[in-house]
């Protein structure tokens, strides 16, 4: 009955990265290079286990693990991206990104006939070298946190035009497919995925708002409802994107969007982050075993020339593009390292545009060695962006491009809590304690995974879970004075006293039990909140105020 | 990615009539794959299988990191608990089984899918409670633990059961080897891996991904079940504070796998109506014979009533290891789906009704059932000058033994035989019955008391003791602001004990701010 073939090949893909990362902890790798090594490693390996014809078996399955990855990435930066975050960047998005485009096309086409490559073909790689790569940026910028920075929402903004334009591009390919490469067909198409944008985005707010918000709050303190319910949510509007000829990124992108005016976001975010994680690393690792590293090779010339392109003459179109638009240095310079990339799509792209005659191995391998390498260099730059820019702030290499900011921008989301303290869990006890903390004038966080358990606190309250380290940053854990756990749950005190002893900070944890108290002291709380040994010296004091003594 | 979208849509349909029902999702998930099936939705066969079996490893590795074995150490009611209804109710199915014309070989297969509980739903019904880390709920997670690990210790030796005694005894001295080296790794390498420096949250997770596999790598090496290597690196990580960095990352692979799996069996299994008859015998041999062997076992060991009725009622199911003990008797080739749908109808019917059985009424009448089998005749005393505990549980405890202490007359009302018996031994007068009911009260002199101390779980209870003892001081314990000021306005001395740690709370912060001025 079980066919061990899929859990073989994703065991295989997990020992390996695991055993990596073993090794690259020390030289901070950043993870998605660790994975495409880790794919290119086992790809060339040829393992027992994943021999090609057992590869072949367990690819439907793996691919459409990968497929999910990438929709649920895009899920994530939709939720991390709500309206409000994204409306003041929507014009110059577009333009820098149609002029981006543009400009990247016909330099590349310039480079491949240079390299030596037909018309023909220099044009199927100008399309290809002009795409960035949604997976890389965003997974990228979500691990430095820096999505809600003025280049991180600048970058989402461009790769969204990018989408359109791939729309476009593939249309194209299909019309060339099919014979029917006449403008009007084209053009056609091209206006209906504009239209299903619209619907899409008008359809998916509408209901969120009407039908899974007042849904969710419904059942907001079940956790693996609301995990359930929103990744149905994101794949019935992939569907239905899909239905209307868009590409499944936009349509996970703008339900995770229609998501992110919910109060919920926050908590859902954390707990679709380790699913992405998982899937989205088998996306690369795949991805890595799917390069055919010996053709690529064979080509390594012109690839070296369209890596040079990417790698520079991207950032360099980039920045002259968005010194045009009024942003300042730092921006403009950390956006343009962020895009120095090809992507995912662009080997997409190439490999149809092979399948119907269009380009030869040579582009095909081009493009694979351009990926390969441009992915791993510009991971490293978007890790490293700010020391880059540092760097070229302080020789002066920036200043040809005459870069003047033209409007006053919070290039950066600045740190508004400190000095606070954090309760968690609003039971009964919490309440109290936050009720108390205001009286008394102490700022203070209330945090639950149930909004409706927020309501009505006269104080700053945050949707989210203990058991997620990221619920650590997105309450300013390192500037609080102090951190209250209430909860019933012994394993997430324990988790929490320890995690605040390792950061240094203050913490009082709920002995809600006295066979709870002894692990709590030993990890080091600061205070055991003893509810009954409280209430007892409280009851005696009340007797005898009373004229009750007890004896 | 249109497989994934009908498995999320089925789920969330079983999630959204769980939550509206208030009822455990496992069945309804079953249930909901069992729709996808019965109109015939597009599933590709072969993912459908990846999925199965991705969701079943995973179910099993989490249930393994939830379980940390020295949890249950030293918990030795836990193991008698545990050990007791698995070997009982086995020895029960496997009577009913053969009666009901199995093969020896099936009858096993069915009794074993019947001798434990689902962790799955027993944990929730816990965690709602608020019970988890209870005593109560440590006893019912070691009893769990124990089953868990006689299961395991069974399906190692099922995978040779064609092989006889001696090989079966191998696999079993195998899987043993397997557990230490899971003990071993637990001990010095997984903290050593998972919390040096340089390893975040995503790493951490690619890290004890990979001890998953590399430990069902084991026990493929060793000719065991692909699944016993998942639960022993389950536990390899269910140290804290590996457990406590992990559970959030593992949490939402585990929701999204568990429904996955769920979901695909229902979609896998043929619901028997033609043995309709089988699966409602089982599933009463189930739910009648464990609370009953419950509640005779906290006669015999000095467990309260109350324990012992609540404890065999929420152990009422059988467990989703039993599904998975099925699958992997369908792959030996020991039984056959007519069995595996068996095992699984009789899991959806004792799941969903678990809620139903383990309310708190329904435990109150076990317990006066059994109370009356315990009861002496109680004789008549008229008490004065005394203090008086309705309800006497941890905290009126705490007040019981300083009362003692200072040498004056107690008199403890509570419903519980067990506790009753305990009280009794401290030196205390006890009387057994309802807190609410007048009659009881009655015995206890109220109106001539000193003082009344009523620490019941229920505010109307509550209320019932502030009505009979009008003339008497009475304190009440609630827990928040709102209950203490109605019962002031009744005029009890009433004390939230939110009120009176957040005092203390703030007392110290204070102090501390001081300090550090």
């Amino acid at each position: 009955m079980w066919n061990m073939i899929t859990l073989k090949t994703i065991g295989t893909m997990v020992v390996c990265a695991g055993i990596g990362s073993l090794f690259s902890r020390r030289v901070k790798l950043p993870h998605i290079v660790l994975y495409i090594l880790t794919g290119l490693v086992l790809g060339q390996l040829e393992i027992a286990l994943l021999e090609k014809d057992i590869l072949a078996q367990s690819k439907s399955s793996v691919s459409l693990i990968s497929q999910s990855g990438i929709a649920l990435l895009l899920f994530l930066v939709g939720l991390e991206l709500s309206l409000e975050k994204v409306k003041d960047i929507g014009a110059d998005a577009l333009v820098a990104g149609l002029w981006q485009v543009a400009l990247t096309a016909l330099i590349a086409f310039g480079l491949g006939v240079t390299m030596g490559f037909g018309a023909s073909e220099a044009i199927a790689l100008g399309i290809a070298m002009t795409f960035s790569s949604t997976v890389v940026v965003v997974k990228l910028l979500g691990e430095k946190r820096h999505l809600g920075a003025l280049y991180g929402r600048m970058s989402i903004g461009i790769l969204l035009v990018q989408d359109l334009v791939v729309i476009f591009a593939f249309t194209i390919l299909a019309g060339m497919k099919g014979a029917q490469q006449d403008v009007m067909s084209v053009g056609l198409e091209l206006g209906k995925a504009f239209v299903g944008v619209g619907v899409l985005f008008v359809f998916t707010m509408y209901v969120a708002k009407k039908v899974v918000g007042p849904i969710m709050n419904w059942a907001s303190s079940s956790t693996e409802t609301l995990l359930v319910w929103s990744l149905t949510w994101c794949f019935l509007i992939v569907a239905f994107a899909h239905f209307l000829g868009l590409s499944h990124e936009i349509g996970a992108f703008l339900a995770g969007v229609s998501l992110a005016q919910l109060r919920l976001s926050n908590s859902l975010k954390q707990r679709v982050h380790p699913l992405m994680n998982f899937f989205i690393g088998i996306f690369f690792i795949s991805l890595g075993m799917e390069i055919d590293l010996g053709t690529a090779l064979a080509n390594w010339r012109p690839a070296l020339g369209f890596v040079l392109f990417v790698l520079f003459g991207k950032v360099l179109i980039f920045l002259f593009v968005l010194s045009r638009r009024g942003f300042s240095e730092r921006t403009s310079f950390m956006l343009a390292i962020t895009m120095a990339q090809i992507s995912e799509f662009s080997f997409l792209f190439i490999a149809l545009a092979r399948g119907i005659g269009w380009v030869g191995d040579a582009a095909v391998a081009v493009v694979a060695l351009t990926g390969l390498v441009s992915f791993v260099v510009s991971s490293f730059m978007i890790t490293r962006n700010q020391d880059i820019y540092r760097l070229f702030s302080s020789k002066s290499l920036l200043v040809p491009f005459q870069i003047t900011p033209k409007r006053a921008s919070n290039e950066f989301p600045t740190e508004k809590r400190g000095e606070h303290v954090i309760v968690i869990g609003m039971n009964s006890l919490g309440r109290e304690i936050c009720i108390a903390l205001s009286k008394i004038g102490q700022r203070a966080l209330a945090i639950d995974n149930d909004p409706k358990k927020l309501e009505g606190l006269p104080c700053e309250t945050l949707v989210g879970n203990a058991d997620y380290a990221s619920i650590l940053e997105e309450a300013s854990f390192a500037s609080a004075i102090l951190v209250v756990t209430t909860l019933r749950i012994e394993d997430v005190n324990n988790s929490l006293v320890y995690r605040c002893k390792k950061m240094g900070i203050p913490v009082a944890a709920h002995g809600f039990d006295s066979s709870v108290i002894p692990e709590l002291k030993r990890l080091g709380a600061d205070y055991v909140i003893d509810t009954r040994s409280s209430w007892l010296r409280r009851l005696v004091r009340e007797l005898e105020a009373r004229g009750v003594a007890l004896p | 990615m249109n497989e994934i979208l009908y498995i999320l849509l089925a789920a969330s349909i079983g999630y959204a009539v769980a939550k509206a029902l208030r009822l455990p999702h496992v069945p309804l998930l079953i249930l909901a794959g069992g729709c996808l099936d019965f109109f015939n939705v597009p599933i590709d066969l072969g993912f459908a299988r990846d999925g199965l079996l991705l969701g079943l490893t995973f179910l099993v590795f989490l249930s393994g990191t939830a379980l940390n074995p020295w949890r249950g150490a030293g918990n030795s009611l836990a193991l008698i608990v545990g050990a007791s209804q698995f070997f009982l109710i086995g020895f029960a199915g496997l009577g009913a089984s053969l009666l009901m014309g199995f093969s020896p070989t099936e009858s096993l297969y069915v009794a074993l899918g019947l001798a434990s509980s689902s962790t799955l739903v027993v944990i929730k019904i816990l965690q709602t409670r608020g019970e988890l880390f209870a005593p109560f709920g440590r006893l019912m997670v070691g009893a769990l633990l124990v089953q868990d690990l006689l299961i395991m210790l069974v399906i190692s030796a099922l995978s040779n059961i064609g092989e006889g005694l001696v090989s079966m005894g191998m696999s079993i001295s195998l899987m043993l080897c397997l557990t230490l080296l899971g003990l071993i790794f637990k001990k010095w390498i997984a903290p050593w891996i998972l919390l040096s420096k340089g390893v975040d949250e995503e790493l951490q997770l690619v890290l004890a991904l990979g001890v998953l596999f590399v430990f069902m790598g084991c026990a493929n090496l060793f000719g065991l079940p692909f699944l016993t290597g998942a639960f022993v690196a389950g536990i390899s990580l269910s140290s804290f504070p590996v457990n406590g960095i992990l559970k959030g990352q593992l949490a939402s692979l585990n929701n999204f796998f568990s429904a996955v799996f769920f979901v695909m069996l229902g979609f896998f299994v043929d619901f028997p109506l033609h043995n309709l008859d089988k699966v409602l015998w089982l599933s009463l041999l189930v739910i009648t014979l464990t609370p009953l062997l419950s509640s005779a076992l906290s006669l015999a060991t000095g467990m309260t009533l109350r324990t012992g009725a609540e404890l065999g009622l929420l152990l009422a199911q059988t467990s989703e290891f039993s599904i998975i003990l099925a699958l992997i008797g369908m792959d030996n080739g020991d039984i056959g789906q007519e069995h595996l749908s068996l095992i699984t109808s009789v899991t959806v019917v004792t799941m969903t009704l678990t809620p139903f059985l383990s309310s708190e009424s329904l435990a109150s009448a076990l317990m006066r059932l059994l109370g009356s089998f315990a009861r002496k005749k109680e004789i008549a005393k008229a008490f004065s000058d005394h203090y008086v505990i309705v309800g006497c549980g941890d905290s009126a405890m705490i007040v019981l033994k300083k009362l003692l202490l200072s040498g004056v007359d107690v008199v403890v009302i509570d419903d519980d035989a067990g506790v009753i018996r305990k009280v009794r031994e401290m030196g205390a007068q006890a009387i057994l019955g309802n807190g609410k009911d007048p009659e009881v009260l009655k015995q206890g002199s109220l109106g001539s008391a000193k003082l009344v101390i009523s620490s019941m779980r229920k505010f109307s209870d509550n209320k019932a003791v502030l009505g009979y003892a009008r003339n008497t001081p009475k304190v009440i314990r609630v827990f928040d602001q709102r209950e203490a000021d109605e019962f002031e306005r009744l005029g009890a001395i009433s004390i939230p004990s939110t009120d009176a740690s957040t005092e203390d709370l703030l007392e110290w912060i204070e102090k501390r701010i001081k300090h550090q001025s």
